[in-house]
């Protein structure tokens, strides 16, 4: 009984400590500056494929993610390997600067294409979890935004 | 696309969220809280209806007032997707920051460890006692506060049904067809545990041990829950190389976060993984002392595998865990 009284206390001190922290860290999150700065260096041209997720990972967001650096990484190799092209992972709930420039609020595949250090063309796909459990949809999926990119396609 | 489809394509909408990862992982704690009282089915019942309520408001209303804001500003042209983002975002953010001490709250009264004597003036008889002997009424709270556990999958499913409800004018239908689909299978559940519960406790004459476990379980699944959402994510530290990081990627720098983003999650989710283990291990030492009966029970496999592949989803792992070991142990 003192065993259950004690563990019971000590979760009230958790709970009160926990609420007291979290709201702590959320001001000094607000508190921070967030400006924002250019998505590339100067000169550079490239095509920079990225999957915005939440950082608490998901089974299918993991699903996008392999598909997508898969994708990127063998039938792009050419690109990947002279630095045309590269797959990045963002957390869009803690990169707000990125999310809000491209207004992402749920996981995404974005193809940013930059030239001169300029981003040119921003290629959206944004059913990328309601095609997750669909291998061969997600993956045309993908090929389709990443070719429409490369080729200069409108869509 | 007719109406049909389209209803046909909502009603699908809402169980695929309720059974996604994430959703699940709360409709585990829904379904042992509707049937935290086992012996009354039709309370069971009436809380399965209340839950579906909660979670229907919120989605109708939240809809509504997005939908609402979407024609305003935009006049109905534009992606309701980017114009909901930051919305979005900050309900999968908040969101999920209240329901850590809402569910260690709501499993410390389930699991008796928290007594208070207030009385909030509804039939004059303790909170503690009300919610732990089931009043069906708390279905409904419960309800509303898990539909706002937004994760990655319904907040994409969510935003499909506005889109249909975009493109059919209608702004009820939609939400209330996928709020009602999101508690079918939580629904389906506890009505199941009812009646089998009933059955088994009949046969076995058993029925008030049967409810002590369901409750006891119950409160587990939430006091474990809090350690995953919150003591695991809001309070965990923050290292100087995160913290650095942190700025960078503030500052919008896509490309030097390629490399640290990838690893940093990899480590996070390792990281999320360990300590889930660490507590599920604690509870298994407590049961089987014996260190090698402890390395020959099922639910210690189930653990190693928490650690690697199931990281992502430790509230199942251990939830499995506590069941093989009760099962196992009290037989």
């Amino acid at each position: 009984m003192k065993a259950k009284e004690f563990f019971g206390k000590l979760l009230i001190v958790f709970l009160l400590v926990s609420i007291g922290v979290a709201i702590g860290k959320e001001m000094a999150v607000r508190s921070s500056p967030a400006p924002a700065v250019p998505v590339a260096e100067q000169g550079e041209t490239k095509v920079v494929v990225c999957f915005y997720m939440r950082g608490i990972p998901c089974i299918d967001c993991t699903i996008v993610e392999n598909t997508t650096e898969r994708i990127v990484n063998e039938e792009y190799a050419d690109a990947v390997a002279q630095g045309d092209m590269e797959f990045v992972t963002v957390d869009y709930l803690k990169n707000t600067a990125l999310a809000d420039k491209y207004k992402i609020g749920q996981p995404t595949v974005l193809i940013v294409q930059i030239e001169d250090g300029e981003e040119t063309r921003v290629e959206r796909l944004q059913d990328v979890l309601l095609k997750a459990r669909n291998k061969s949809e997600l993956e045309q999926y993908i090929r389709n935004g990443i070719n429409r990119i490369l080729e200069g396609d409108e869509e | 696309m007719s109406f049909s489809v389209v209803s046909c394509k909502l009603c699908w909408f809402g169980p695929v969220t309720a059974v996604s990862p994430c959703p699940l992982a709360t409709n585990i704690a829904a379904i042992s809280f509707l049937s935290r009282n086992v012996s009354k089915t039709r309370r069971v019942m009436l809380s399965a209806a209340l839950y579906t309520l909660g979670r229907t408001l919120v989605y109708v209303t939240l809809g509504v007032i997005l939908l609402w804001a979407f024609q305003k500003a935009t006049g109905n042209t534009g992606n309701l997707q980017e114009y909901a983002s930051s919305t979005s975002r900050s309900l999968q953010h908040y969101g999920y920051i209240a329901l850590g001490p809402a569910l260690l709250f709501i499993g410390m009264i389930l699991l008796g460890l928290f007594e208070f004597n207030l009385s909030f003036g509804v039939g004059g008889s303790k909170l503690q006692e009300r919610i732990a002997e089931g009043g069906a009424i708390w279905a409904l709270p419960l309800g509303i506060l898990f539909a706002f556990a937004f994760c990655p999958p319904s907040v994409a499913l969510f935003l499909s049904a506005l889109v249909i409800s975009l493109e059919h004018e209608s702004m009820v239908l939609p939400p209330l067809v996928y709020g009602i689909g999101t508690a079918v299978p939580v629904i389906v559940f506890a009505i199941f545990i009812a009646f089998a519960s009933q059955y088994v406790g009949k046969a076995f004459n058993a029925m008030t041990k049967i409810e002590k476990w369901f409750r006891l379980i119950t409160g587990l699944i939430f006091v474990l829950y809090w350690h995953l959402l919150y003591a695991d994510r809001v309070l965990r530290g923050t290292s100087s190389s995160e913290k650095r990081e942190r700025q960078q990627h503030s500052q919008g720098h896509l490309k030097k976060s390629v490399s640290s983003e990838n690893e940093r999650g990899k480590g996070r989710r390792g990281r999320q993984g360990v300590s889930t283990q660490v507590i599920a291990l604690a509870i298994l030492k407590e049961e089987i002392a014996d260190d090698e009966a402890r390395a020959g029970h099922p639910s210690y496999s189930v653990l190693m595998v928490a650690g690697d592949r199931y990281h992502r989803h430790p509230p199942s792992a251990c939830f499995i865990m506590v069941v093989l070991l009760r099962t196992d142990t009290h037989k």
